[in-house]
């Protein structure tokens, strides 16, 4: 690292990758995984906020109990379409193809993806499937449930499920690709002398969701192909009317849907690593512990998916094994937990607003993980399956995990993406009223579970009511806790203070070139000597004059 | 850190910018190759197993 660059007011690079080019070719033609990141980054920040439009309504329709605002029907489209497009259209593609795609190859040392056109193309195949899904929104929707569970939705619903289901495997195709692009630049790609011992443990993260990726998805689009074949031509797999078996609707669909998950959280909890150690400037606790917890969470995420079925008609013993191995899958959890504790432990803590975020992260992960092993215990998921218990724990572990770990690694990397920094005070503000505002909203609803409210239903018995306004009223908080970093990411575009190459004074390839970086990444290869987060007590010390 | 001079580009007309050598690109769409093959399998082994079932 360079002390004597930081001793100057820092200055915008001459050529980076925004000013390369201009004009809209330069962005739609681009092979450049930085500007596909962006892309991705201005297509999925959409997509949340449709899904949130949809979660807000939700929200509002069940401030009574009798539910005012919606039909029943329709009250099924808006929770079935907040699913749809909050799984398939922002979360699975957050971290991976917008952070990942921009910092991998540079954390890497690499000048781009082992494929630039496959990535590009991996966008337009995310749009084609995000267009066929607002299609089927705005022309009558779709009421199953993101889960698509059969009969229900190949005979019984009268809605778009087909277009939907194209939509959806449309944009798993594009996740394939990304899964794919980053294995083998993973493998074939490396710096000299970055071994898979030194390599970052978002890079880590990210190969484990990689291999899911490409393992699990390619069966999700085979479950949705054989549901639209049932659907439009009557061919019997999964409606016992025409011979076919529900049930393996289900174990195919979780088959994906589970890893799914750790698609969702394993490059997440890749972001935290990295914000932990730079804001605790410390080496990480157990780097090798953390980075094959990655890929356990990955191979036993792929042998748990039954846990969705115990109360669908599967054999005890089975659900037995599928429960033990459940359990299992918080081993390698609870490392990464322990880690990031024990690498702040004695650290320098700094508290800045990535650092926020994960502390959020690992405070609201352990309260969704420990209450997934509640649903994994078979007596007791009998009781709570299905209840607002399941919609808690999930949303503990999507929204306050993911999300928080998506909001964090995009205002830790915001100033290498586009070398502006955002209003501190502001983001810290906005960070804490995200996390206030997720747990008046979420917390109630474990109770609500617990208590016996269903989930999905249109109404609900008035004792209820208390709990639901709370639920209501801390989603107004989290709308503004997420509309707020829009609004100021949007204005340091402008008028943010420039950032240079290093603001956090971090380990890491991609602080070591420019921010925001050239298009080829690096003018000179970089060789790595070092292991990942070599923070220290031979720390530079900054003069700003 | 340190930093070795760029790799020096070989002038052969099929390697693409993201590449330092054509031995590199090979195993790389290699690999890619196999790797694409491998979601074959999951997606028409989970076709033959629902017609299985």
């Amino acid at each position: 690292m360079s002390t004597a660059a930081q001793t100057v007011k820092p200055v915008m690079p001459a050529r980076h990758y925004l000013n390369d080019n201009y004009g809209i070719r330069s962005w739609l033609l681009t092979k450049d995984h930085k500007r596909i990141a962006v892309l991705y980054l201005f297509s999925i920040t959409f997509f949340f906020f449709i899904g949130g439009i949809f979660a807000s309504l939700i929200r509002l329709h069940l401030l009574t109990p009798n539910g005012e605002l919606f039909q029943a029907d329709t009250y099924n489209k808006m929770f079935t379409m907040h699913g749809v497009n909050m799984i398939f259209f922002f979360l699975i593609p957050s971290v991976p193809a917008v952070l990942g795609n921009f910092i991998i190859p540079i954390m890497v040392g690499a000048k781009d993806l082992a494929f630039p056109k496959i990535n590009l193309m991996s966008w337009y195949i995310f749009m084609v499937g995000a267009f066929f899904s607002l299609y089927a929104m705005v022309s009558g929707g779709v009421d199953t449930g993101w889960t698509f569970y059969t009969p229900l939705s190949s005979g019984f619903v009268h809605t778009n499920v087909i277009l939907m289901a194209v939509g959806i495997l449309f944009a798993g195709f594009s996740s394939i690709f990304t899964g794919l692009n980053f294995i083998v630049t993973v493998h074939r790609m490396r710096a000299p002398g970055l071994t898979w011992g030194r390599l970052p443990l978002m890079v880590w993260a990210n190969y484990a969701a990689s291999l899911i990726m490409i393992l699990g998805t390619p069966v999700l689009a085979i479950t949705l192909i054989l549901l639209a074949l049932e659907r439009g031509f009557h061919i019997g797999i999964f409606d016992p009317k025409l011979g076919g078996d529900p049930v393996l609707f289900q174990h195919m669909f979780w088959f994906y849907s589970h890893p799914a998950v750790y698609i969702m959280i394993l490059p997440g909890m890749g972001v935290i690593s990295e914000i932990v150690t730079c804001f605790s400037r410390k080496r990480v606790f157990g780097y090798a512990f953390v980075a094959f917890s990655s890929i356990a969470i990955a191979v036993f995420g792929f042998v748990v998916w039954a846990h969705h079925m115990f109360v669908a008609g599967i054999s005890v013993y089975s659900a037995m094994v599928f429960s033990l191995l459940s359990y299992a899958v918080a081993i390698p959890s609870a490392v990464k937990v322990f880690n990031w504790t024990a690498t702040m432990y004695k650290g320098s803590v700094k508290l800045d607003t990535p650092m926020l975020y994960a502390l959020g992260f690992i405070g609201l992960f352990t309260i969704g993980g420990l209450t997934g092993l509640f649903l994994a215990a078979l007596g007791l998921d009998v009781h709570i399956h299905d209840t607002y218990f399941v919609i808690a724990h999930f949303h503990y572990v999507m929204v306050g995990g993911m999300v928080m770990a998506y909001l964090g690694g995009l205002h830790f990397w915001w100033p290498k993406m586009t070398g502006k920094l955002y209003p501190e005070p502001v983001a810290k503000l906005a960070a804490l009223i995200t996390f206030i505002g997720f747990n008046l909203t979420f917390f109630p609803q474990f109770i609500l579970g617990y208590m016996g409210m269903p989930r999905r239903y249109a109404m609900y018995s008035p004792e209820f009511q208390v709990l639901n306004v709370l639920s209501s009223a801390g989603a107004s908080i989290l709308a503004v806790g997420f509309i707020l970093p829009a609004l100021y990411f949007t204005w340091s575009l402008k008028y943010g203070e420039v950032a240079g190459d290093n603001p956090y004074k971090a380990t890491g390839l991609e602080w070591q070139t420019t921010s925001p970086p050239p298009t080829h990444n690096f003018d000179v290869t970089p060789v790595v000597t070092e292991d990942p987060y070599h923070y220290g007590a031979e720390e530079e010390v900054t003069v700003v004059p | 850190m340190s930093h070795s001079p760029t790799t020096i580009p070989e002038h052969h007309p099929a390697l693409v910018h993201q590449f330092d050598s054509m031995e590199q690109q090979r195993e790389a769409s290699t690999f890619g190759m196999w790797v694409f093959l491998l979601t074959e399998i999951m997606m028409f082994g989970g076709l033959f197993a629902a017609y299985l079932i």
